[in-house]
């Protein structure tokens, strides 16, 4: 066989096997469409280690009951319907999977998680420790929009709207340390409303379901698990 | 968007391509991928990303993003840049160069390995978008960090030079140590910190893990805003 024939040979063997490696990927592209646990690639961020998750309130959530019941709201939601397990700590330590706290900075960011203990290249997808941080006073700022642009707040503090935002921000960052990603509105088209959207909701939404988990988020969660 | 067909379209072009059957085409004579710096060593040994045909410092956005991947937010998005710029949220505005980088206060422990890390982002305001920064300026933006290598990480992946626009707000003394330095700023959001890749093939938006090739740093601060 010489050169050509070997190339030709390659080219259209190439393009078969390439087809229907398309073709396999395409069947599957619906769970390929939601990056999980990917945080190296900064599509996603990590996900925690497989053992009972243990948490802890950090200092700054001393004498803010509402966060408090708040955090523990989003706990209880993630261990009543995941097969996630969860153990509370009385006192925040290196060992802590989340260490929750509050957190004033940037006026926009309702709540942030950040991985603070990554596993290493042996397990890239891994963290082992996190901060997860409200932003109580950003939920004040917004629920209020002095400027009265914010999209998806209309500027009025209706009864129960703070309260509202809270427990969806607390189920948002819990779900983050989980391994779950953003999603847009165009995404919730497809799949039911959940907590990992970004929109400020308005009292009126409180039973719309964006303080849960979806059935596909359950689903990330609990092959995990 | 599903970019699979493209990527499968543009798999099967390549693979007879790349299949050589011991001919006479090496890998160095391939044309590098596109969007790869090339990498220029400095007299300190330092690795700075440099556009070779502009001589401008150029960003390894995968780099960048992946240095923001172990933090993720809910935050108010803004459908336009400009809307940031107008809203109260806001309190400064600005264009400007990114001069370099350094460890940040830690502002928390909590017991926690590398809790409460930042890194502080120098900048050099180029124009005001917004509040009473103006050209010539030097602005300490604060960043979570994640490790203590993160300033390390992102001097090489958003070298000194590179264009940035950002929409910050003032950091409260109560959220600070009292020894980290005075006038600290912060994003407003993820979506507060856009940088240009200097030669004008995109955007990346590091903290919301956005890369945009099809945009321009123009188009992210209103009209009339100079931009590096």
């Amino acid at each position: 066989m010489n050169l050509r024939q070997c190339r030709v040979i390659a080219a259209v063997s190439s393009l078969v096997v390439m087809a229907g490696l398309c073709l396999s990927l395409a069947l599957a592209a619906p769970a390929q469409a939601d990056p999980y646990a990917d945080c190296r690639q900064g599509t996603a961020v990590c996900r925690p280690d497989t053992n009972p998750d243990h948490w802890c309130f950090g200092q700054t959530t001393e004498g803010r009951p509402v966060l408090r019941s708040s955090i523990q709201w989003a706990i209880d939601n993630a261990d009543n319907t995941t097969d996630i397990t969860t153990s509370f700590m009385s006192s925040c330590s290196a060992t802590a999977d989340a260490r929750w706290r509050e957190s004033g900075l940037g006026q926009g960011i309702l709540g942030q998680y950040i991985c603070t203990d990554w596993a290493g290249a042996s397990y890239p997808e891994v963290c082992y420790s996190s901060d997860v941080v409200i932003n109580m006073n950003a939920h004040d700022y917004v629920a209020d929009d002095p400027s009265n642009i914010i999209p998806s707040s209309d500027g009025n503090v209706e009864p129960g709207e703070i309260a509202l935002n809270v427990d969806m921000s607390t189920c948002h960052e819990f779900g983050h340390h989980l391994g779950l990603a953003h999603h847009n509105v165009a995404w919730y088209q497809d799949f039911d409303n959940d907590c990992m959207r970004n929109e400020w909701l308005e009292a009126e939404q409180a039973n719309a379901g964006w303080r849960k988990y979806n059935g596909h988020h359950r689903d990330h969660i609990n092959a995990h698990y | 968007m599903n970019k699979l067909p493209a990527l499968c379209v543009l798999s099967m072009m390549a693979v007879p391509v790349l299949a050589s059957c011991g001919g006479d085409q090496d890998a160095s004579s391939l044309p590098a991928p596109p969007g790869r710096a090339a990498q220029e060593r400095t007299t300190s040994g330092d690795v700075q990303p440099t556009d070779r045909t502009s001589g401008v410092p150029r960003i390894d956005a995968q780099q960048l993003v992946a240095a923001f991947g172990y933090a993720d937010y809910r935050y108010i998005e803004f459908d336009e840049t400009e809307t940031m710029a107008e809203d109260s949220l806001t309190d400064v505005g600005l264009t400007g160069s990114v001069l370099g980088f350094r460890r940040g206060p830690q502002l928390w422990t909590d017991g926690g390995p590398n809790s409460g890390l930042t890194v502080i982002m120098k900048v050099s305001v180029l124009d005001e978008i917004t509040g009473d920064k103006s050209k010539g300026d030097i602005v300490d933006v604060l960043l979570p960090a994640h490790s203590p290598d993160t300033a390390a990480n992102l001097a090489e992946s958003l070298p000194a030079g590179a264009s940035v626009a950002l929409y910050l707000n003032d950091v409260p003394p109560s959220e600070v140590p009292a020894t980290a330095p005075a006038g600290l700023l912060t994003p407003v959001t993820p979506q507060g910190f856009i940088v240009g890749d200097g030669v004008g093939e995109g955007v990346v938006y590091p903290m919301a893990h956005e890369i945009v090739p099809d945009q321009s740093l123009d188009e992210q601060v209103p009209v009339g805003t100079e931009v590096p």
